[in-house]
């Protein structure tokens, strides 16, 4: 302990008065600590006054193409993407699945390569947020009860999305028939958005949580899920620029899909062994979109990047352009032939995104 | 009988002194070296700073969405910044995807389940995004003020509890100079130091007589980074030995109480208004896990939690000693808390930026003349040199993707080299973990030098053996 006594003690007596002497200046001491506290303070208000950063954006649609403005309160970037869904409905309204089991039955599915136990409330919160900031808004959470009374309405199941960050369905949905109600539901036009596990795999009842053996082909038609466990995507799908242009960056492929083979599909983001990062599956008059990844916020930004900017598994990327702003910029988009179900989709700050807007013809 | 030379140390002191002024030049050093080894600082962090900007860009505050894990303090600092940045020097985009540095996260891909991958991806995760130079600059600029404080802190310390400029003069040099200083604003990104400049000023303060802003400032060091708690008893402590017997004891601790309680309810101000103080807190959980790393996490949680209990006692005792040797004895017991505190604390391995809280007291007791320190600083310095070496290729993904020096087909070469050649992260490892003991053996130093001869000589004394 301090303070030995065979060593002689070294005793540092305070100074008279350790400011500057004669006290009519401040002391530095001082001025430094008022100064870094009025930083993290004025910090503080930065942080917290939404009128400092203002983004916005209006479109203006004409034969063959559209003008836009685009205006930004501070330094950033801005994309803007001419899309065509080529008569594919995209989607408008969206709920996500909160599933009371996950915790409870997690263990079961735990030793699963690449499984990653993620905090599911907090990604539905994340995808709600997300979603709102691209101007996507038109989101509700749901439980199993309120699930299956979405899948019932077939008839209003176009342009209709349901998100689940579940390894499993409910029995009330899904329980690993080929006519199963969500099976049904996204036949007749629905759109299932899947995320962090093997889509179809399982099925939870009153009795707990059941294996669905041939889970992936009754979604896909065929068994083309990443179960393997690699994760790291190396390279970049091909999709006529929409990866770069939407700034996507998940570069994980665990869980996602191997789309070769598959008819009516869009592959996006990026790819390793076959398997890409996001695709866009048609089935029958509906649509499966399988995000693959771990629980970060790239998987959650890139899945906000489809569901807001509207993707469909036909979509193309007519014409785009991206340049610096501050202030108001503006300018056009045109397509040499005819577009079938145009959108503009704007979004600012490129990779960091701050805010999207998707402007429909 | 003619004079034995001087050191040679001791006439480069001389020599800085009798220049124009000796500061400005170990500034001026200091800022070239940091300038220079700034385009190496880390994409991992860098990018994860961007993406806290962005957040609060978006309106979302610190919070809102994923990212920020720490308490608030430094996400305001980066919001500062932030208007700054967009306002003034006109950062568009803060960053973007390199898709030649993909594989770099694939390294540390720890789902192929390959336990070196999995090391590789705990101990120095990549990542293929890259930020503006603009940002990284912008950003740096701003932690070298920290460091330029932290060393001035140290100056003034020295200067005021020696009386020897000299010797002052040798603290800034030895704070701003360290590698590991220069290191962690530089390199890391880190602000490690905006915390401990924070500490010393609240230590500074309490010598002044301010127990207010001390206690405003020790609040502000805690909401920063956790440490600082440790050495709170200390501070208390020092509080009463300064005021025993004046009868104003109880105001200064109440003043200390009101600073800390008032910067706190202002830091935390939107999370309380909004109800979720407790996000604040967020990096005490974990929001995801698998199942393989739990038991990692738990061993090392467990042992993390064994030696920072130590600390406690430690602190306790600390504050007993300042306490009961009173004012006289004070501000050299309640520095050696301090130091000897920071220096348990990272008796657990800690993250190389870490000991930034161990180097200005060292250095302090170093400057002061107490020479045993000296094993100790050059040791965490040069293991803190080591530490760059090993990330070394990866750090240089920034100025490849931007500045294309070097080329990033180079980079990538030399990445693989590093971190997934035949032998996997061999070479990686080798330095890494070299550099990890050199800093271990550091702290070690300190330990003895500051402990040893105390614990030699009780073993003396029961023995029955002289003192040497």
């Amino acid at each position: 302990m301090y303070g030995t006594r065979s060593r002689p003690r070294r005793s540092f007596e305070p100074s008279a008065d350790p400011g500057r002497p004669g006290g009519r200046r401040p002391d530095a001491i001082v001025l430094m600590s008022v100064a870094i506290i009025a930083l993290v303070l004025a910090g503080g208000i930065v942080t917290y006054n939404p009128g400092i950063y203002v983004y916005d954006a209006e479109a203006e649609w004409h034969e063959g193409g559209v003008d836009f403005e685009a205006s930004s309160s501070a330094g950033s970037v801005y994309d803007a993407l001419l899309l065509d869904n080529r008569g594919a409905v995209s989607v408008t309204e969206l709920w996500i699945y909160l599933d009371d089991g996950y915790d409870r039955f997690f263990d079961e599915v735990a030793q699963l390569p690449g499984m990653v136990r993620q905090d599911q409330r907090y990604y539905v919160e994340q995808s709600v947020k997300t979603l709102a900031l691209r101007g996507f808004t038109e989101v509700r959470v749901c439980d199993a009860a309120a699930l299956a009374e979405v899948v019932q309405d077939l008839a209003g199941s176009a342009g209709v999305g349901i998100l689940t960050y579940s390894y499993a369905l409910p029995s009330e949905v899904y329980a690993g028939a080929p006519d199963d109600p969500i099976l049904e539901w996204i036949h007749a036009g629905g759109t299932l958005y899947w995320v962090g596990s093997e889509i179809g795999g399982y099925y939870t009842d009153g009795s707990g949580l059941h294996r669905v053996a041939d889970g992936q082909t009754l979604f896909l038609g065929r068994e083309c899920v990443n179960t393997a466990g690699v994760s790291a995507a190396t390279g970049k799908t091909e999709a006529d620029g929409l990866t770069d242009a939407l700034c996507l960056y998940n570069a994980n492929v665990l869980f996602g899909l191997d789309t070769s083979g598959l008819d009516d599909c869009l592959s996006l983001g990026f790819e390793e062994s076959g398997y890409s990062s996001i695709a866009l599956v048609r089935s029958a008059d509906g649509m499966v979109v399988v995000v693959a990844g771990k629980p970060d916020y790239y998987r959650t930004d890139d899945l906000a990047q489809v569901i807001a900017a509207g993707l469909t598994y036909s979509t193309v990327l007519v014409d785009s352009t991206r340049d610096g702003i501050r202030g108001t910029a503006s300018g056009s988009l045109a397509s040499d032939g005819a577009l079938t179900d145009p959108a503009l989709y704007i979004f600012f700050g490129g990779h960091y995104l701050v805010r999207g807007v998707l402007f429909r013809a | 009988m003619p004079e034995p030379p001087a050191h040679p140390f001791r006439r480069t002191v001389d020599w800085l002194l009798s220049s124009v002024h000796p500061l400005l030049l170990i500034v001026v050093i200091g800022l070239v070296v940091r300038l220079a080894v700034m385009p190496l600082i880390g994409a991992y962090d860098s990018n994860y700073w961007a993406v806290i900007v962005r957040n609060l860009q978006a309106g979302e505050g610190l919070y809102g969405l994923e990212g920020y894990y720490y308490t608030p303090v430094w996400g305001y600092m980066l919001g500062a910044l932030s208007a700054v940045q967009t306002m003034l020097l006109g950062v568009g985009e803060l960053g973007t995807l390199a898709l030649e540095a993909l594989q770099l996260p694939a390294f540390s891909d720890s789902a192929s389940m390959d336990g070196m991958a999995r090391l590789l991806a705990a101990f120095f995760p990549m990542t293929a995004m890259t930020t503006d130079l603009v940002f990284n600059f912008s950003l740096s600029i701003m932690l070298f003020a920290f460091d330029i404080a932290a060393a001035y802190l140290v100056y003034r310390l020295v200067s005021e509890m020696t009386g020897d400029r000299r010797k002052a003069v040798a603290g800034f040099a030895l704070v701003f100079l360290c590698p590991l200083i220069i290191l962690t604003s530089s390199v890391d990104g880190m602000f490690d130091t905006v915390c401990i400049v924070m500490t010393l000023l609240s230590i500074m303060l309490l010598r002044r007589g301010n127990t207010f802003l001390a206690g405003a400032m020790i609040s502000l060091a805690v909401l920063t980074k956790f440490f600082p708690l440790f050495i709170c008893p200390l501070l208390l402590a020092y509080v009463i030995a300064r005021y025993r017997g004046t009868g104003e004891t109880a105001k200064h601790v109440l003043l200390a109480f009101a600073g800390i309680a008032l910067v706190a309810l202002a830091v935390l101000m939107p999370q309380i208004l909004e109800g979720d103080v407790m996000s604040c807190f967020r990096f005490l959980t974990d929001r995801v896990s698998s199942v393989n790393k739990i038991s990692l996490m738990q061993v090392g949680s467990i042992v993390r939690i064994l030696v920072y209990a130590l600390l406690v006692p430690l602190s306790l005792a600390f504050s007993y000693l300042i306490v009961r040797r009173g004012r006289e004895e004070a501000d050299g017991l309640l520095l050696k808390g301090c130091l000897m505190v920071f220096v348990v604390m990272m008796l657990f391995p800690a993250p190389a930026r870490y000991l930034v809280f161990v180097m200005p007291f060292l250095v302090f007791f170093l400057a002061a003349g107490d020479r045993g320190l000296r094993v100790g600083w050059i040791l965490i310095s040069l293991g803190a040199v080591l530490f760059v070496v090993a990330g070394c290729t990866a750090l240089l993904t920034n100025m490849a993707v931007f500045a294309g020096m070097p080329s990033i087909e180079a980079m990538m070469a030399a990445a693989a080299m590093m971190y997934d050649g035949d032998h996997g992260a061999v070479p990686f490892f080798a330095v890494y973990v070299s550099a990890a003991a050199v800093q271990y053996l550091g702290l070690l130093a300190v330990v003895r030098a500051e402990w040893g001869g105390a614990l030699v000589e009780r073993v003396r004394a029961r023995s029955g053996r002289p003192a040497r």
